[in-house]
């Protein structure tokens, strides 16, 4: 596998999210990452970025996200970078999984984001600083095992 | 967001045309399965097969449908790829929803 370290920085919209994974989808698999990683990188940005868009810029159009990724040998190193509200009580939720044995009227219909990525991810770190948001984590990819 | 049905008798097969389920598109799926589901069939199989990507926004607006739709209707899925069977088993959905291999499968299943 190849050297692979990459930059984008794009608007707080759902839509440029899904644009600036494709981009990456694309640079992942020309560095030869297998379908099966990049499902889960794909799973786990997804979720982190719209989280972004979601609750630290409140769907606020004209705002700036900045993610990095590195492949390393732990997986895929990331980290993103907002300006917008601090995570609640400075920290990044536990992703406590919403409970499913419920009838079906009382079915979860959110919460799922969080656990998914503490589920996926190594090494999650959140740092407040000023008024800039750095998240960090490893996406272990098993093709590099 | 497109959505194509086909009848069979009281079962309605609802394929998804498009190939991501996400943040940027649940609200307009959400809108045409209730569309759907204010038509005829009390079983719905949900045909996933086009969906290459779902998130867990799509994976709640699905959730959505199967509760806006019941007690009347039910919804069934058919068809996940890997990563849609990935979202559904990481959050334990998988064992909520009644999910089959294919559309033939599940219109064979009673």
């Amino acid at each position: 596998m190849t050297d692979f370290s990459e930059t984008y920085v794009f608007q707080s919209t759902y839509a440029e999210v899904t644009q600036t994974l494709a981009t990456l989808m694309e640079e992942l698999r020309r560095v030869g990452v297998d379908a099966a990683d990049m499902a889960t990188v794909e799973i786990v940005l997804a979720e982190a970025l719209n989280n972004v868009v979601e609750h630290a810029y409140a769907e606020r159009p004209g705002n700036c996200v900045r993610l990095q990724c590195t492949l390393c040998e732990a997986g895929l190193c990331v980290e993103i970078l907002d300006t917008g509200a601090a995570m609640p009580g400075g920290q990044v939720p536990s992703g406590k999984a919403p409970c499913v044995d419920a009838d079906t009227d009382e079915l979860p219909e959110g919460g799922f984001g969080w656990n998914m990525i503490h589920a996926l991810t190594e090494h999650l770190t959140y740092r407040r600083s000023g008024t800039r948001n750095t998240t960090g984590f490893v996406i272990p990819l098993d093709g590099l095992r | 967001m497109q959505v194509v049905t086909h009848s069979h008798g009281d079962t309605v097969v609802a394929s998804v045309k498009e190939s991501r389920i996400d943040a940027a598109s649940a609200v307009k799926f959400k809108d045409a399965m209730q569309a759907i589901g204010r038509g005829p069939g009390d079983r719905v199989i949900l045909d996933l097969a086009s969906v290459e990507f779902l998130d867990s926004s799509g994976l709640g607006a699905v959730v959505a449908v199967m509760k806006a739709y019941a007690p009347s209707k039910t919804l069934e899925l058919a068809g996940l790829g890997p990563v849609v069977e990935k979202v559904f088993r990481l959050t334990r959905m998988d064992k909520v929803f009644r999910i089959h291999d294919s559309v033939p499968s599940a219109l064979e299943a009673v």
